[in-house]
């Protein structure tokens, strides 16, 4: 009875460990901060945070973004590891040299992405996002985008493994990417 | 100097004595209803001549009290909004008014309200301080001094 409770404890452990691969994401191609073609397998090997967003955002953006310095300063040497990708859904007003400018105010090993609403629009269905453009035809914003919190987090083959809810902690954050960083490919 | 006009003199007199200890008496000036604490400003990236603007307002008066509008020299325009989350959705809109309970106080901070201004009319630096101008819906004014930081 004793051997059979052990073994019982010892595959919920096992089973904690492995992260169950989830059925979003996919390789896609994009044009970085540095106005350079950018694929995603071109990261292999590391893990990835990919954000979906906007520069002219005040607060989930750089909320999330100063969480993910956050959990890279937490990561310590392991940081070198991981990659964020920030996909604008914007592309209207987030050039890449805009991109770039925004990244510069975090702490981070970020590229930032854009592309042509196509691109940009396939790379959202894929990873099971979502935007939409709303007019504020009295603001001097004159649009505001609605757009996904969700973080999520791909493991070195390029698979999604977890996806973190706004809410999440950095601590919560910083444990997933480890987890996937020891798991390796 | 004949019996009533010693009483005029002195019925003035009294008078005048009385308007210039009122006026000379150090009466406390009335404490402001409502104040601002914390107020900053959030540094923008080099290009954006856009930003967001956080405070709690605390409310020490006995009535509810709104935020009707925003005024400033450091922008071409400063306007309410407000984020909210629709499932894991963020979206953001302007507001009309922010509300203040009675001897309460309203967070404007990145998880809900804040002010946006836009049109900068400078780059700030981290340290400079940003004056804005809430007006409330009892015509009253709060002053407010934000500093920059990232």
């Amino acid at each position: 009875m004793r051997w059979i409770l052990w073994f019982a404890a010892l595959a919920s452990l096992s089973c904690q460990q492995r992260l169950p691969v989830l059925p979003v994401g996919g390789d896609f191609t994009l044009t970085d901060h540095n106005n350079q073609r950018f694929e995603l397998s071109s990261l292999r090997g590391k893990a990835v945070l990919i954000l979906f967003g906007y520069t002219s955002c005040p607060d989930a953006c750089p909320t999330t973004l100063s969480k993910l310095s956050s959990v890279c300063r937490r990561l310590g040497n392991d940081a070198k590891r991981v990659k964020t990708l920030y996909i604008s859904v914007d592309p209207e007003r987030d050039t890449p040299a805009v991109l770039k400018d925004d990244l510069e105010n975090f702490q981070l090993d970020a590229l930032g992405l854009t592309g042509t609403k196509p691109e940009i629009d396939k790379v959202v269905g894929q990873y099971g996002a979502e935007y939409k453009i709303i007019p504020l035809p009295s603001s001097a914003a004159k649009y505001t985008v609605a757009h996904s919190t969700t973080v999520y987090l791909l493991d070195p083959a390029g698979r999604v493994r977890l996806e973190f809810p706004y809410e999440a902690t950095v601590e919560e954050i910083t444990r997933g990417v480890q987890k996937v960083l020891a798991a390796g490919a | 100097m004949k019996g009533t006009e010693r009483r005029t003199f002195v019925w003035r007199a009294t008078i005048a004595l009385g308007i210039a200890m009122a006026s000379s008496m150090d009466i406390p000036a009335e404490e402001p209803r409502v104040i601002a604490r914390d107020a900053w400003v959030r540094l923008p990236p080099r290009l954006k001549t856009e930003t967001a603007l956080y405070m709690v307002l605390e409310n020490h008066s006995g009535q509810k009290r709104k935020v009707v509008s925003v005024s400033t020299d450091a922008a071409q325009t400063a306007e309410m909004h407000e984020m909210r989350m629709e499932r894991t959705t963020m979206v953001m809109t302007p507001v009309s008014e922010i509300s203040i309970p009675a001897k309460g106080k309203t967070s404007l901070n990145p998880d809900r309200l804040h002010i946006m201004l836009f049109g900068l009319k400078s780059r700030p630096a981290v340290g400079d301080m940003i004056q804005v101008t809430l007006k409330l819906d009892d015509g009253s004014t709060v002053p407010v001094t934000a500093i920059v930081r990232k």
